[in-house]
């Protein structure tokens, strides 16, 4: 007789996951996001639409078959421009995470493994940077003349992009940070840590193959909620003319041109922010139904209670 | 105490020193300046003249020198002049900072007064009915982009139902009573309420559930005591110092939220003053305004320290500023 083999803590994190509803649906809307994002381009050829192709003969058309979702006040799709701003909003959430998430990473472990003054140095950076007015700051980042710094300048295609995610990421590092920090402390104590230091492996090692694998859960969690606010901060600065610049469409963007018109076309108000909504509700979803998931003591505490 | 004290408030001005300096620079880097404005505003300077007076307005010595100059003259109230206003920096801060005031206070207060109730009651039964609810509501919450809620007020109750106003501080040609000043404040209220209220009831969530788990209140309810006095005088009085703490670590997001709203609603305060100033080129007004509001936020963090040690008998401050 043959005794199944016990479940594999990821295997027990997915069920746990699969059983989290709220979690699946974001997980849902985000793959329905990204799929429809990647699909732009052809999206656009196939309805034979074009993003940026004004037509002021039919400004504020209503939804029809031609246009699904009607016509903005410059006669442009509205459904083809929300799924472009699809890709600028899911890009720059994503990266912008992504970066901070490994940027945290990297500075947590090593203010962890280190302690001393470079642990204080670095925590009380990031106590400061979590604790500024960000919104106010980011604006002056955004408005600020990079090639004053002897920085090239950030022209042309992507070049609004790429600035949007080098100033969230420069701001999202802490939460991450302060996690894989927390837990580097308790696993340097940890005897299978000291073991490898005994054998002789590098602080390197240590730190890349020891402890950072068993940090990755808390980081993955804190970086999936970062993304949610990359994308809120995106929007925030596209919408106030400092992140993506038009004519290009981007969900923030859109909602500038709405504003003026909430006394004439109330869905331009409604559809981006809707968009907006529903893409950072998803990744909350997401990120709290992961931190269940990965948690190995949730089983245990929803049994307690 | 008095060590911890002194040695903790050392801290925070060598942190506002910085910051003041890192704003300095980045103000200093804003495309542009103020002679760059004269240039483009008379025809007739050379660039002979611009160097000239970029020379007598010291634009041309190093930046911790600039900063320096700026920091002394600050220190005396002599914040420079605004370029958007015509008046004079402090008189423009002045008046601007009590309209938000008024608002970030009364914001605040009603965030607290709904989400320690909501957040005690969801923490009785976690996982059930009342529980999901909240819940979902807070993920709503944190999930909404604040200016897009405020439009969506404006189409509701301004546009749609022609109840309030859509902005500003008063009505043009109304009497300026205070009814009328109050309907102008519902929907900026409303809008940082909201957009904070969700995150506030989270933390108070989260505290109550880890305090209701510990032994004084098994103990508190063995011997005996109402299920009201457990939750409130022992349950929440402990869940209240990390929730303090908290709170007043996101003072940094209240103001965020402050310039949303007040852009939204063309509500004269600091939030919208300090966005006008950096489109606006007013390098003097952008800078105090926010510098102003990192120093409010770093004292509102030392003040969610002290709290902390205030609150919580089990901090010992003498221990701890060893």
């Amino acid at each position: 007789m043959t005794v199944p083999p016990a479940p594999s803590p990821r295997t027990l994190a997915a069920g746990r996951l699969r059983a989290n509803r709220p979690a699946l649906l974001g997980a849902a809307v985000l793959a329905v996001s990204v799929s429809l994002a990647l699909a732009a381009p052809l999206i656009a050829a196939l309805t034979g639409h074009e993003v940026q192709a004004v037509d002021l003969s039919n400004r504020f058309a209503a939804p029809s078959g031609e246009h699904l979702l009607g016509t903005d006040e410059l006669g442009r799709d509205v459904a083809l421009r929300l799924i472009f701003g699809a890709r600028i909003s899911l890009a720059v959430g994503l990266i912008a995470a992504l970066a901070s998430g490994l940027l945290g990473a990297a500075l947590g472990v090593v203010a962890g493994y280190y302690g001393d003054a470079l642990d204080d140095v670095l925590m009380r950076l990031a106590d400061i940077l979590l604790a500024l007015p960000l919104l106010p700051v980011l604006i002056v980042l955004a408005a600020v003349d990079a090639g004053k710094l002897g920085l090239p300048e950030w022209d042309g295609e992507g070049g609004d992009l790429a600035r949007l995610v080098t100033i969230i990421a420069l701001f999202g590092w802490p939460s991450v940070a302060r996690l894989v920090r927390g837990v580097t402390l308790s696993l340097k104590q940890r005897d299978f840590v000291r073991a490898a230091r005994a054998l002789g492996a590098s602080p390197a090692r240590l730190m890349l193959r020891h402890i950072l694998p068993n940090a990755a859960s808390p980081a993955i969690v804190a970086t999936t909620l970062l993304a949610g606010q990359a994308i809120l901060f995106e929007s925030v600065l596209s919408f106030l003319g400092l992140g993506i610049q038009p004519p290009r469409a981007s969900w923030g963007g859109m909602l500038t041109g709405a504003q003026d018109l909430v006394w004439s076309a109330p869905m331009l108000v409604i559809y981006p922010g809707a968009a907006i909504f529903a893409s950072v509700l998803a990744l909350n979803f997401l990120g709290d139904g992961l931190q269940d998931a990965l948690d190995p003591r949730a089983d245990e505490n929803r049994r307690r209670r | 105490m008095i060590r911890y004290l002194a040695g903790r408030a050392a801290q925070s001005a060598l942190v506002m020193l910085i910051m003041s300096f890192l704003v300095y620079g980045l103000i200093g880097l804003m495309p542009g300046d103020p002679i760059d404005l004269m240039l483009s505003a008379d025809p007739r300077l050379t660039p002979e003249d611009a160097t000239r007076l970029r020379a007598l307005h010291g634009l041309d010595r190093p930046i911790g020198e600039r900063y320096l100059a700026w920091l002394a003259a600050a220190a005396q109230g002599e914040l420079g002049y605004s370029r958007l206003h015509a008046q004079p920096v402090t008189a423009v801060l002045a008046s601007h900072l009590g309209h938000t005031l008024a608002l970030l206070g009364t914001s605040f207060v009603l965030a607290i007064a709904i989400a320690v109730p909501l957040g005690v009651a969801a923490a009785r039964r976690p996982r059930g009915f009342l529980d999901h609810t909240v819940n979902l509501c807070c993920f709503a919450g944190i999930s909404v982009p604040p200016f897009w809620l405020a439009l969506l007020l404006i189409m509701a109750f301004a546009v749609g139902l022609g109840w309030l106003p859509a902005g500003g501080l008063r009505s043009p040609g109304g009497d300026g009573g205070w009814t009328d000043r109050l309907a102008h404040m519902v929907l900026p209220v409303a809008t940082l309420t909201l957009a904070s209220v969700a995150g506030y009831t989270r933390f108070v969530r989260a505290a109550m559930i880890e305090a209701l788990r510990q032994d004084f209140v098994r103990t508190a309810r063995a011997k005996g005591a109402g299920e009201g006095r457990v939750l409130v005088r022992h349950a929440l009085r402990a869940a209240l110092v990390p929730v303090v703490t908290i709170v007043a670590l996101h003072f940094g997001g209240l103001v965020s939220g402050a310039l949303v709203t007040e852009t939204m609603f063309a509500y004269p305060g600091m939030g919208r003053m300090i966005y006008d100033a950096i489109m606006g080129n007013d390098f003097n007004l952008a800078l105090a305004g926010l510098v102003l509001a990192t120093v409010v936020t770093l004292l509102a963090n030392l003040a969610a320290d002290l709290a902390y040690a205030a609150l919580d008998p089990r901090v010992n401050l003498a221990r701890d500023a060893k």
